[in-house]
C-alpha cells in the first residue's frame, strides 16, 4: 500500500468531467493575476495576428503592383519591339528595355529586373542583360530556372485583360511573364521574356514590416498596460470580497453588506455571502443552545437523584411525624418546592430522553400545577379537560410534556388579565390531540404559519420554536391558529407502536 | 542601312553636286547649326550656341540630328546652314557642302578610329581576333564607326555580314562603347577622340572596355556649310570658329569639347577617309590590313 498524499484521495473522487478540465495548464496565482494575465496576453496575440495579417496582405498588395507594372511594361514594349526587331535595331531594342529594367552598365549587375527578346531564329536579339543573355545566341534559361519552385499562376486571371501574355510564373526569386511580339500584321517577329526579382518590392516589404513591427509592438506597450489596469480594477471589488472573506471580524459582514448594494455579479454574489454568513451564525448559536441544553440535562440528571432522596425523606417525616402548625406550614412549602424543583428536573431530562417513557394522564396535572406561578402573575384561570384513560399512553412523556408545558405558559403569558387558558387533551384517530385556547392578541404571522421548526427566533417565540423541535423530533406537530380574538395551539401527535 | 542603300545614297548627293545658288539668310532668321552625337552633353551645345550668336550677332539654332545622312539631307534641302560632320559623310557630300573649319584635337586634323572590345578580353589585337563577334557600328556613314573596319575587312576578302556572327547600328560613337561595355555587343567600332574623352571622364561604360586596334589617322569631323550659303556668312562661321581660342567663352567652348581650336581645313586631310570610300564604292583595290590598322 502506497503512502498517497492527502489531496490524491480528493483526486482520485472527482468526475470526469473535474478531471478534464485539470489536465488544462493551470497559471500561477490566483483569478486576480490569471485574468489580467489572460487578456493582456489576448491583446498581444490580437496585435500579432493583425500585425500577420497585415503583412501578409503588405506583401498581396506588392505582388499585385508588381504584376501591374509588368502587364504595363509589356504592353509599351508590345508596341515598341516589334517595330524595332522588324528594323533589325538591336540597340534600340536593348534600349527600349533597359529604359524600364535599368542598365547593366550603370546598375549593379543583378539588376531587379530583366527583359530578354527572343528573336524568330530562337536566338536572342536583344536582352537587357547582355552577359547573361548574349545578342545572337540560344538563350540559356538557367539564371531565372528555379527547379522545384515552379509555380504558375491562374491563367484566367490575366487572359482577358493582357490578351497574348502568359500568366505570371514564379520559379524561385524571380516573377516572369512571357508574351507573343507580333507585327501589326499579326505575323509573330518574337517572344518577350520579362522576369522581376523579388528583390524589387523585397526592400518596401521589409520597410513595411518595420513600420508594422513597430507599430504592434507600440500598440502592445500601450493597450497591454491598459487592459491589465482596467481589468484588475473591475477586479478590485471581488478582491474586496475576497478579503473580507479572509477576514472574521465585524469588517466582514460590512464589507458584504456595501458590496451587496452593486447592481453586478459582484454585487449578487456578496449578497449570498452576507445570507450565508447569517446561517453560519444561526448555526453557532444553535450551537451554543445545544450545549447549554446538554449542560442542563446533565445538571438535571444530577439533581433528580438527590432531590427524590430528599422528597422521600420529607414525606415520610411528614407522614410518621408531629410537628406544629408553622413547621407544618414549612414542611408543606418544602415539599412543593422540592416537587416543582423535581417536575423542572424531569422536564428537563426530557429534552435528552424523549422515548423515556409513555405519557400518564397525571403528567398533564403536573403542569397545571407548574404555572401556577405564572397563573397568580398574570391573574390567569386555567380549566381543562383531560379525556385519557387512566393508563400510559404511547407517547414519549418528556417532549409531550416540555412542549405542553411551553405552550400553557406561553398561552398564560399572552393570555389577557382575568380571562382563562383552556387545555383540552383527548385521544383522536390514533393520536394524541392538545389543544390550548387563550383569549388574547394574534401571535405574529411567521409563527402563524410555521408548522415545522424554522430558523432559531431571534426576539420571541423562542418557547413555540423548542416545542415544535421537540415535537417533531417524536413525530409530532405544533400548529396556531387565531380567530375571534382566541388563539389556539394544537399539539398531534401519533401514538408510539409496540 | 547596307552597301547598296549607301551607294544610292551618294549617287543621289552627287546629283545635287550642280552650281547652287547662293542665298542669304532672311533678315531676322536663325543661322541652323546642326550637331550629330560628337557632343557628349548638352553643356556643349549651349556654349556653343552662346559662342556663335555673341560672335555671328544673330540668332543661332542648334539642330540635333540623329544620323549623317538626316543631317546631310537637311544641308542639301537647305534646312541647315552649317553642321558638324564626319569626315566620310563630307567626302560623300562634296557636291554641296564645304569645309569651313576643323577642329584641332591636340592641335591637330587627325583623329583615329578604334577597334574595342570587352576589358576582360585581353587576347584580341587585332580585328581578326573578332571574328564571329557580334558587332556594334556607329552609322553607316561614319567614318571610325563604319568605312574603316569594312574596308579593313575588305583586305581580308570578307564582308561584315560573312566575318560577324551579328552586326547593328547605334547611330551614337558614345553608344557603341556602351553597347561593348554592357556586353550588348562583342567589340565595336568608335571614333578614338569620342573613347579618349569618355576614359578621361571616366564613363562606366568605357572604362568597360579596351582597345584591340588603332586605325591610322584620317581628317577630324569637320564643321562644314552648305556649299549655296552666302559667302559672307560662311567666311563669318570660319572666322568667328577659328578665333574661338583667343577669348574666354571660346576657350571655355574648346574646353568643354577638349579640343584645343579651330583649324583653316584643307581639302587633302580627307584624302585617305576618301581613298577608304573608293574602296567601298569599288573603284579602288583594296588596301592591306596593315595600311588601315596600325596598332593598339
Amino acid at each position: 500500500m502506497s503512502a498517497a498524499p492527502p489531496g490524491d484521495s480528493e483526486r482520485t473522487a472527482t468526475t470526469p468531467k473535474a478531471v478534464r478540465l485539470r489536465v488544462l495548464p493551470e497559471l500561477p496565482g490566483g483569478l486576480l493575476l490569471r485574468l489580467p494575465l489572460i487578456a493582456a496576453t489576448l491583446v498581444a496575440l490580437a496585435a500579432l495576428l493583425m500585425a500577420a495579417g497585415l503583412g501578409l496582405l503588405t506583401r498581396q498588395y506588392l505582388i499585385e503592383d508588381v504584376d501591374a507594372g509588368a502587364y504595363q511594361a509589356v504592353t509599351a514594349w508590345d508596341k515598341s519591339l516589334p517595330i524595332l526587331i522588324q528594323q533589325d535595331n538591336v540597340w534600340g531594342a536593348y534600349e527600349a528595355l533597359t529604359s524600364v529594367t535599368g542598365d547593366q552598365v550603370a546598375s549593379p549587375p543583378q539588376g531587379a529586373s530583366l527583359a530578354v527578346i527572343v528573336g524568330p531564329s530562337d536566338q536572342v536579339f536583344a536582352s537587357s542583360d547582355p552577359k547573361l543573355f548574349p545578342t545572337a545566341q540560344v538563350p540559356v534559361w538557367t539564371p531565372l530556372w528555379a527547379p522545384g519552385s515552379l509555380r504558375v499562376n491562374s491563367p484566367l486571371s490575366v487572359a482577358s485583360a493582357h490578351p497574348g501574355l502568359s500568366p505570371p510564373i514564379q520559379s524561385g526569386n524571380w516573377r516572369i511573364y512571357i508574351g507573343a511580339l507580333r507585327a501589326d500584321s499579326g505575323a509573330s517577329v518574337g517572344t518577350l521574356v520579362y522576369a522581376v526579382s523579388d528583390a524589387l518590392y523585397r526592400q518596401r516589404l521589409t520597410s513595411m514590416t518595420w513600420w508594422v513591427a513597430n507599430v504592434t509592438l507600440l500598440a502592445m506597450a500601450v493597450f497591454a498596460p491598459i487592459v491589465w489596469v482596467l481589468t484588475r480594477r473591475m477586479l478590485a471589488p471581488l478582491a474586496r470580497l475576497q478579503d473580507a472573506m479572509a477576514r472574521s471580524d465585524d469588517a466582514t459582514r460590512r464589507i458584504s453588506a456595501e458590496l451587496a448594494a452593486r447592481n453586478d455579479e459582484v454585487g449578487r454574489l456578496a449578497a449570498a455571502f452576507g445570507r450565508l454568513l447569517e446561517q453560519a451564525e444561526r448555526a453557532r448559536r444553535a450551537e451554543k443552545l445545544a450545549a447549554a441544553g446538554a449542560l442542563a440535562a446533565a445538571t438535571a440528571h444530577e439533581i433528580n437523584n438527590p432531590l427524590g432522596g430528599m422528597l422521600n425523606a420529607l414525606r415520610t417525616a411528614k407522614r410518621f411525624g408531629q410537628f406544629d402548625a408553622t413547621t407544618g406550614q414549612a414542611i408543606d412549602l418544602l415539599d412543593r418546592g422540592l416537587e416543582q424543583l423535581r417536575s423542572i428536573a424531569q422536564t428537563l431530562l426530557a429534552q435528552t430522553r424523549p422515548d423515556e417513557r409513555d405519557l400518564l394522564p397525571k403528567d398533564f396535572t403536573d403542569l397545571i400545577e407548574i404555572i401556577q406561578p405564572c397563573q397568580h402573575e398574570r391573574d390567569v384561570q386555567v380549566q381543562y379537560r383531560i379525556d385519557l384513560p387512566n393508563a400510559p399512553i404511547a407517547v414519549a412523556a418528556g417532549p409531550m410534556r416540555q412542549a405542553t408545558l411551553n405552550i400553557l405558559l406561553n398561552a398564560c403569558h399572552a393570555a389577557l388579565p382575568g380571562s382563562t387558558v383552556e387545555l383540552d387533551v383527548d385521544l383522536h384517530g390514533g393520536a394524541l390531540c392538545v389543544r390550548v385556547h387563550n383569549r388574547g392578541a394574534a401571535p405574529p404571522a411567521a409563527l402563524l404559519a410555521a408548522v415545522a421548526p424554522t430558523s432559531i427566533p431571534e426576539e420571541s417565540g423562542f418557547g413555540l420554536w423548542e416545542s415544535r423541535r421537540l415535537l417533531s423530533d417524536v413525530g409530532g406537530t405544533l400548529r396556531l391558529a387565531h380567530a375571534n380574538g382566541i388563539t389556539t395551539a394544537t399539539i398531534d401527535i401519533p401514538l408510539r407502536r409496540r | 542601312m547596307n552597301r547598296r542603300d549607301l551607294l544610292g545614297f551618294s549617287a543621289s548627293l552627287a546629283l545635287s553636286s550642280l552650281p547652287l545658288r547662293a542665298q542669304t539668310l532672311p533678315r531676322g532668321a536663325a543661322f541652323r547649326f546642326g550637331v550629330t552625337d560628337v557632343f557628349l552633353h548638352d553643356g556643349a551645345i549651349h556654349l556653343l550656341q552662346d559662342y556663335l550668336q555673341s560672335r555671328l550677332g544673330m540668332p543661332v539654332q542648334i539642330l540635333q540630328k540623329s544620323s549623317y545622312q538626316e543631317a546631310l539631307e537637311a544641308l542639301r534641302s537647305d534646312e541647315m546652314e552649317a553642321a558638324w560632320i564626319c569626315g566620310f559623310p563630307y567626302v560623300v557630300a562634296r557636291g554641296f557642302v564645304r569645309l569651313c573649319a576643323q577642329p584641332g584635337w591636340h592641335g591637330q586634323p587627325w583623329y583615329r578610329s578604334y577597334l574595342i572590345t570587352g576589358a576582360a578580353r585581353t587576347q584580341a589585337h587585332s580585328i581578326v581576333d573578332l571574328r564571329g563577334d557580334v558587332f556594334a557600328f556607329d552609322d553607316p556613314l561614319s567614318n571610325s564607326g563604319y568605312l574603316v573596319p569594312v574596308v579593313a575587312l575588305r583586305a581580308l576578302g570578307q564582308t561584315p555580314q560573312s566575318f560577324f556572327r551579328r552586326t547593328f547600328y547605334t547611330y551614337s560613337l558614345h553608344k557603341v562603347v556602351e553597347a561593348v561595355g554592357s556586353g550588348l555587343a562583342d567589340s565595336g567600332t568608335v571614333d578614338g577622340y569620342i573613347w579618349e574623352v569618355l576614359m578621361k571622364r571616366q564613363s562606366q561604360a568605357a572604362l568597360k572596355t579596351r582597345i584591340v586596334a588603332k586605325s591610322r589617322h584620317y581628317g577630324f569631323p569637320p564643321v562644314v556649310t552648305r556649299k549655296n550659303l552666302d559667302t559672307a556668312l560662311h567666311t563669318r562661321l570660319q572666322s568667328v570658329l577659328l578665333s574661338a581660342k583667343n577669348d574666354v567663352q571660346g576657350r571655355g567652348l574648346l574646353r568643354s569639347l577638349d579640343l584645343q581650336d579651330f583649324l583653316l581645313p584643307q581639302e587633302s586631310w580627307f584624302d585617305g577617309i576618301a581613298e577608304l570610300a573608293r574602296v567601298l564604292d569599288g573603284t579602288h583595290s583594296p588596301i592591306p590590313l596593315s595600311a588601315i590598322y596600325a596598332s593598339a
